[in-house]
């Protein structure tokens, strides 16, 4: 399994994602990136990628990952949507180093924009494991 | 006590909708969800409570009660006329209070969270969004 064309064409619709890391004492990082999915990999460079905790955090063998793309469809009426990943991430190359992160679960939630009902009627998220050759 | 964050960021706090809030719990596995939030101006905490309707047992408590360390970011990209991305981290200790919550949102329930920040960095508020990051503000917990 991987994911589905409407969540590739959210992901392909959305600027930002917000990569969540660990460090060694257990404190959770989480920082907005640009991020490109090429079928296989969500790939994530950034601003001087190597001085970030979020490499420091991975290349000190902390390599799980959380991500989530979401947004605001609409905030009138609030019509939030989501896409969590959770994955296992590795730096790759030298000079200008990026977090090449492999989907392992992902959830997606809502992603056609529909209001939020305050009510019983919530919808689990959709969850995919991602199977990989 | 004196404060973390800066005028311009409290003020960014109170108009942004969507924070994202990262937690892990005892295996060091991460999660991040997309949440509502309050900013107390007075004491610079993060308010952060739940809808009754999916249950207050959500995954980000459970980290929590077993590991209280969080991350929080609020932050959007502005992008006319030109691409300018902002935002403000927050990292601290959480506490999870048991009542009270109902005031934070229509439909929420008792349960809410409460992030003390003793850490504090920011992008494209106090600054331009592509000058030389300044460093992170800390505060031992110690002087509170």
């Amino acid at each position: 399994m991987s994911f589905s064309d409407d969540e590739v064409a959210f992901m392909k619709s959305q600027p930002l994602a917000r990569i969540a890391t660990v460090s060694d004492d257990r404190q959770p990082d989480v920082v907005p990136v640009g991020f490109e999915f090429d079928g296989t990999y969500i790939n994530i460079g950034g601003y001087q990628p190597a001085k970030t905790r979020r490499h420091h955090n991975v290349l000190a063998g902390n390599r799980k990952i959380a991500l989530v793309i979401d947004d605001l469809a609409s905030t009138q009426p609030w019509s939030p949507r989501f896409l969590r990943v959770y994955g296992t991430a590795e730096v790759v190359g030298g000079d200008e180093p990026y977090l090449r992160v492999t989907p392992e679960i992902s959830w997606s939630w809502n992603l056609n924009g529909a209001p939020l009902r305050h009510d019983e009627s919530f919808v689990p998220p959709k969850r995919t494991v991602h199977q990989h050759p | 006590m004196s404060g973390l964050l800066t005028a311009k960021e409290k003020q960014s706090l109170r108009t942004q909708q969507l924070g994202r809030l990262a937690t892990s719990g005892k295996t060091g596995v991460p999660h991040v969800v997309p949440t509502g939030f309050q900013l107390d101006p007075d004491t610079e905490s993060i308010k952060i409570g739940g809808h009754a309707y999916r249950g207050q047992d959500r995954l980000y408590i459970r980290h929590l009660k077993v590991n209280p360390h969080a991350a929080f970011v609020v932050d959007d990209l502005v992008t006319e006329p030109t691409w300018a991305p902002r935002g403000v981290t927050l990292k601290g200790s959480v506490r999870i209070h048991e009542t009270g919550g109902e005031s934070l949102g229509p439909g929420f329930g008792a349960r809410w969270i409460e992030l003390v920040p003793n850490w504090v960095a920011s992008w494209g508020i106090d600054a331009d969004p592509f000058a030389t990051p300044s460093p992170p503000r800390k505060r031992s917990d110690g002087d509170r």
